[in-house]
């Protein structure tokens, strides 16, 4: 096991050097707008502009550029300042991802509270009406764009704009170390809106994988050793049901934690996700750079720790 | 004394949406500690229905059950979930065929065994971690110590089916239901598992009921044998009856499709004809007639009910065929002539044709009813 | 031109929302020439908010505000974005103001009284106040050194400044990094600048002494923050040193700002700003229409930026109190006059004659959004009525609002193409290429001009692309030549007719890499009408002078005027928004919570 993940380490860090050669090579070959002309304003004199380029290193050749920037990365842990704010990347992104984080944890335990039980209710008593109407719920939540939801549950719920006076609105995030209960409280209804479509994804994923799995040999052995029933479905239904999940989790939490950008630009969570847009906005080429780094190393990790947990979940898998 | 489990007249039926599944239709027999029952037959017979029904494992609202399964003087059909589950794995305990998917596949076995233990008996996990390394040993898998902390599919196939017959054994259960507990082993390994089977018993005294479509695995350690049929017992007897005179002409089928080592290699082999009846649209009359060699024109209309031999009250059938001349056609088969050319012993029938294929895993025709009319009675 | 990325896109979209006919889908197509659909005479611009400062004002308290967008550059040397001018104009304190009762003359602010002009135009000299001072720990009196200072700061390239060598060609003064002393520039006391320049550009000078980047630095405070580019004062801006009535206190990118009042501050000293509120709250980055529906229905909110249609659209029908909508620019659509075909000046003539400006103001929304433009300076810039006012000078080729074709033909004919129908050659796109941004109202805008210019037998193409792909590879890329930029839009930097006519019309203002005269006009006349206008001090010749370059512009034909737009603001109901006119937005310094 050991070697295989240092193996999958060493993968995981070509994995990421790709990722930002193409990144880079995509900024530059399909430009939009010249981040120079864009820092230098309207109608600027040409020697502000080539002075501007200069000293954002845009004169030298691409590979140099590109050179340049990945010396920086792996010596110096240095990625860059941004074009926009003259702040380094590092600083601005590990600024953003406290906010990130309290949003995909919260979200997840949201997701996984709501969406198990309901599965596995919906899986013990298929065809029901509790059962038909908790999957017809659910594909509507997954069907429902992000944004459109957060807009929506902030026109109900948030108590600034809101129809009921329910939730804390936009823009009203602080850092957990600031004011706990502040923290808390603006982040319930952007946990609530992240949350829905995953929790009904994950609820009608469990659902299928439990009737399958309740189907099988082993849970009418156990129901003949005389477990009782809610035993059998958790203990040894679940239990199989699960595995699957647990990948999906890993794989979802790692895209999250990239930055879950429509849901931080509706509530306005100062989050990695909103770095990341507001970058390509503003044709900011180290801080886009940044966040897809950061966000591609988020999904390689969560690949490489989900498939370490599936063979501590299914011990006939075995890698070598 | 009366006999540990009795099941009285078992109906079980499923409701579908093909229709109503009629898996067990009038079933009886019973089972008397320390001895062993078989029941043989097809799938499809019912005869797994009627052990599941028994643990109350076909409980749904979509299943009819009626009649008596009497354990120890309590009917279990009318006995609540949690008396069930108190028996289940505790008094009765059950088996099953395929060892690897009847195992949790994340659990390793001494966790299961540990499992099984802990739900009927209040003692500690350490406890019953040491018993389970000593039923390990006690089925006959060799290192217990360290098989306990393994996951089935460390274990061969015999191993994981000892593993099976542990867990059942856990609680010294006085009933032992096997279904078809060797079908998914090899052959050598099938006769260390029946020997298995009969050591224990011998030892805790259990009584078991084993299931099975294969006599041959009857012929070693039942003491009687009920032979079913679409969801019908049609011989019921002892083990020695049942091969040296079998009676009811399904049974001559089962007995002579078993290859023998003895037997000369320019031989055919004789199968059943055709394949098992739906248990939906069941055949009219005589449930075997469509494969029987030896029909009458009558068996499509009377239904036979299960009687005892005149000579031998032990001994039940269930045909329509004159006694005597059953005997003239078992005594046939025996000197290895085939159904075909004993057949007008039975009578002239009615003109059907011979069914020239046996029947396979893919199944053929059934044999085509004759219009009607045709042929002599 | 002040960049207000999107402030304007939004609101043109916002009469539409209000139901103005002739709106929504592009492909229906502009209206076409001909159909002169009236605009919407139901909406009406009164019962709107009271942006006028006023006595009863409150002093104290927070004021609250919410934006989209985020700022730019905080560094006074550099900031020349709309959002970046209310923290500016209430942080830092520029020789002169434009106040929101005042926009015509510049208001001393730093400076003690209005500038002298000498040497004909070419030399300026000005007078500070001996006691301004500068924010703790600093705390003296900004002496002429440090307004000097903050000269050579717009002329490092390191603070990355946009305009200094537009506004203030002062002798020695080049764009350079580093703060090096500026040769034209003397401090004869501590309270006199003299400022050499090189052409007799006074009296337009003195009106950019309102720009952020005359406000005071201390003298040398800034070389180790300087050296950095952009400056550590942008990035950093709780870095700076502050000589408004408020400081930054704190300062999250794009996120938030927070400013306190400068206790170093003097309201008698100023005499200019109120700064009613104690402390100002900004938070950016919101979503525009959760912001705007939050000022709307807040109590003490103001909106920096322009609303969506949909709220404006509630905000007109049912909320006109927390509304408030002003004149801010001209859009016009710009005919390359370097390249075939409109390098001839009679198509062009041909083309305005031709266009439906009605339709133009349709596609963007109505009155609501303005008027139909008809010369190029614009309703609030000074000089507005001597360029005829709204009728303009009346020009054959101008005066139908929903085009003329017998004019048009009539130019064609001169053109030599008697059959009103253009049949010569085309520039090496092979047809008249039109370049737009694909946000609306964009499409439809090409839609338009395309409908016209096929009636007069051009072939087009349209190409839509990303706004800043428009600025920076098409339209101000002069290179592109492209033929037609229909969404071509500019505001004043400061309330002058230089400043609305030179940049996008004078031939010496065109520059290769992100261009501003799209039109690529270099008319000597012009050229010469601009600059000499430029040197005017007398106010009234001044803007008479302006109104005649503007002429000499119109008659050039280098673009269809479309519209003269306005722009909207949003407050919540307990707050007294005071706006500055000319920049149309919010100045903090005059708004006070009720």
């Amino acid at each position: 096991m050991g070697r295989y993940i240092i193996r999958r380490l060493l993968w995981a860090i070509v994995v990421l050097i790709i990722v930002s050669a193409v990144t880079f090579v995509i900024f530059y070959a399909l430009p939009s707008a010249d981040p120079a002309v864009l820092r230098a304003g309207r109608s600027p004199n040409p020697a502000l502009i080539a002075h501007i380029r200069h000293t954002l290193g845009l004169d030298k050749p691409i590979y140099v550029q590109y050179w340049l920037y990945l010396k920086g990365v792996v010596l110096h842990f240095n990625f860059g300042y941004s074009y926009q704010y003259s702040l380094p990347v590092r600083t601005l992104m590990f600024q953003r991802l406290p906010a990130t984080i309290s949003l995909t944890v919260g979200a997840v335990i949201v997701w996984l509270l709501i969406g198990l039980p309901i599965g596995v209710i919906s899986a013990t008593r298929p065809r029901t009406w509790m059962d038909r109407t908790t999957m017809g719920v659910s594909l509507l939540a997954i069907s429902a764009p992000v944004y459109w939801l957060g807009l929506v549950a902030l026109f109900l719920f948030a108590n600034d704009i809101g129809v009921v006076h329910i939730f804390d609105g936009a823009d009203t995030y602080t850092g957990l170390t600031a004011n706990p209960g502040r923290w808390f409280g603006s982040l319930l209804l952007p946990w609530l809106v992240l949350a829905a479509s995953f929790a009904a994804f994950y609820a009608r994923l469990l659902r299928a994988n439990l009737i399958e799995t309740m189907s099988e040999d082993y849970i009418r052995t156990a129901r003949a050793k005389g477990l009782p029933e809610w035993r059998v479905v958790l203990q040894h239904g679940v239990r199989s049901a699960i595995t699957p999940i647990v990948t999906v989790l890993g794989l979802d939490i790692g895209i999250l934690m990239g930055g879950a950008v429509l849901t931080e630009t509706v509530f306005d969570i100062p989050g990695v996700g909103r770095l990341a847009y507001d970058g390509i906005q503003n044709a900011d080429l180290p801080v886009i750079q940044g966040t897809v780094m950061l966000g591609a190393f988020f999904i390689v990790i969560a690949n490489l720790v989900v498939d370490i947990l599936y063979a501590y979940l299914d011990p006939r898998v075995r890698y070598t | 004394m009366s006999p540990l489990l009795e099941v009285e007249d078992l109906r079980v039926s499923f409701d579908t949406e093909d229709g109503v599944v009629h898996a067990v239709d009038g079933v009886s027999y019973e089972v008397d500690t320390g001895r062993t029952l078989g029941i043989v037959g097809e799938s499809g017979s019912g005869k797994t229905v009627s052990s599941l029904t028994t643990l109350g494992l076909t409980r749904s609202r979509s299943t009819r059950i009626s009649g008596r399964i009497v354990f120890e003087g309590r009917d279990l059909l009318t006995a609540s979930t949690d008396e069930l589950r108190r028996i289940r794995g505790n008094e009765i305990a059950m088996i099953f065929q395929d060892p690897l998917s009847s195992l949790h596949p994340f659990y390793k076995v001494g966790h299961q065994l540990v499992e099984a233990i802990r739900i009927h008996r209040d003692v500690s996990r350490s406890a019953a971690h040491k018993r389970a390394i000593d039923l390990i040993e006690l089925v006959g898998i060799p290192d217990p110590k360290r098989r306990v902390d393994q996951y089935p599919h460390e274990f061969s196939g015999g191993m994981r089916q000892r593993a099976m017959i542990a867990m059942a054994l856990a609680n010294e259960p006085k009933l032992l239901i096997a279904d078809e507990p060797t079908t998914a082993l090899d052959v050598t390994v099938q006769a260390q598992i029946l020997a298995l089977l009969q050591d224990l018993q011998d030892r805790l005294g259990m009584a078991i009921i084993i299931i099975t479509h294969d006599l041959g695995v009857v012929a070693e350690i039942t003491d009687e044998i009920c032979v079913m049929y679409a969801g019908r017992i049609v011989e019921h007897a002892s083990t020695d009856q049942i091969f040296e005179a079998p009676e009811h002409p399904y049974t001559w089928g089962l007995i002579t499709s078993i290859p023998r080592l003895n037997q000369q290699r320019g031989d055919d082999l004789v199968p059943i004809s055709g394949r098992p009846p739906s248990l939906i649209q069941r055949p009219s009359g005589c449930f075997f007639h469509p494969r029987c060699p030896y029909v009458q024109k009558r068996h499509r209309t009377e239904d036979p009910p299960l009687a005892p031999l005149p000579d031998n009250a032990r001994h039940q059938v269930a045909c329509l065929l004159d006694a005597n001349i059953r005997r003239q056609i078992w005594n046939g088969l025996k000197a290895g002539r085939n159904p075909a050319s004993l057949r007008r012993l039975a009578g002239d029938g009615y003109p059907s044709r011979a069914p020239a294929v046996a029947s396979t895993a893919l199944g053929t025709e059934a044999p085509e009813m004759p219009p009607s009319g045709a042929g002599a009675p | 031109m002040r960049l207000i990325r999107r402030a304007l896109i939004p609101l043109v979209a916002a009469g539409c929302a209000i139901g103005v006919a002739a709106c929504g889908s592009s492909s229906s197509g502009g209206s076409g020439s001909g159909s002169s659909s009236s605009s919407n005479s139901s909406i009406s611009l009164s019962g709107l908010a009271n942006t006028k400062p006023s006595s009863s004002q409150v002093r104290g308290g927070t004021l609250q505000v919410v934006s989209a967008e985020g700022w730019e550059h905080l560094d006074p040397g550099a900031s020349y974005f709309q959002i970046d001018y209310l923290i500016e104009y209430s942080t830092q304190s520029p020789l002169y103001m434009y106040t929101p009762t005042n926009s015509v003359t510049p208001t001393p602010l730093v400076a003690s009284g209005a500038p002298t002009i000498s040497d004909g135009g070419k030399t300026l000299t000005v007078h500070i106040k001996s006691n301004f001072r500068f924010s703790p720990p600093v705390n003296r009196a900004i002496t002429s050194k440090d307004v000097a200072f903050a000269f050579e700061r717009m002329f490092n390239a390191n603070v990355q400044n946009g305009y200094a060598s537009g506004y203030f060609p002062i002798v020695g003064a080049k764009l350079a990094p580093g703060n090096r002393p500026i040769s034209g520039i003397q401090t004869p006391n501590k309270t006199t600048i003299v400022f050499h320049l090189t052409k007799p550009f006074a009296a337009t000078m003195a009106k950019a002494l309102t720009l952020p980047g005359t406000s005071a630095v201390p003298a040398g405070y800034t070389n180790k923050a300087d050296k950095s580019s952009p400056s550590t004062w942008d990035s950093k801006p709780t870095t700076q040193i502050f000589t408004g009535p408020y400081m930054i206190k704190s300062y999250s990118a794009g996120q938030q700002i927070v400013l306190v009042r400068n206790p170093n501050w003097s309201k008698s000293v100023d005499g200019v700003r109120p700064a009613y509120a104690d402390k100002i709250v900004w938070n950016a980055g919101l979503d525009s229409t959760v912001a705007a529906r939050k000022t709307l229905d807040s109590s003490n909110l103001l909106m920096a930026d322009t609303p969506p249609p949909s709220v404006l659209k509630t905000a007109y029908e049912s909320k006109k109190k927390q509304l408030t909508v002003g004149p801010l620019g001209i859009y016009y659509a710009a005919l390359n006059t370097t390249v075939p075909p409109f390098n001839n000046i009679n198509l062009r003539k041909a083309v305005v004659a031709e266009a439906d400006r009605n339709a133009y103001l349709l596609d963007r929304g109505g009155k609501l959004i303005g008027s139909v433009a008809t010369h190029f300076i614009y309703p609030e810039v000074p000089g507005f009525k001597e360029a005829g006012g709204a009728a303009g000078f009346k020009q054959d080729f101008i005066s139908h609002p929903s085009g003329d074709k017998t004019v048009a033909c009539k130019y064609m004919k001169l053109a030599g193409y008697p059959n009103c129908k253009y049949t010569g050659k085309y520039g090496q796109y092979g047809s008249v290429l039109i370049v737009g941004s694909n946000a609306a109202p964009d499409p439809q805008e090409m839609q338009t001009v395309q409908t016209g210019l096929n009636a007069l037998g051009f072939k087009t193409t349209i190409k839509a692309v990303p706004q800043q792909t428009m600025y920076s590879k098409f339209c101000g890329y002069v290179k592109a030549h492209v033929n037609v930029c229909p969404t071509a839009g500019w505001i004043e930097d400061f309330p002058d007719p230089y400043a609305a006519l030179f940049v996008p019309f004078s031939g010496e203002a065109i520059v290769p890499i992100n261009n501003s005269n799209w039109a690529s006009l270099d008319d000597p006349k012009v050229n010469k009408a601009i600059d000499s206008a430029s040197a005017i001090t007398n106010q009234s010749q001044r803007l008479k002078a302006f109104a005649q370059a503007d002429k000499m512009i119109v008659d050039d034909a280098p673009a269809i005027p479309e519209i003269w737009s306005s722009n909207a603001e949003l407050q919540g109901t307990t707050v007294h928004g005071v706006k500055d006119p000319w920049n149309d937005d919010w100045n903090l310094a005059f708004s006070s919570t009720k």
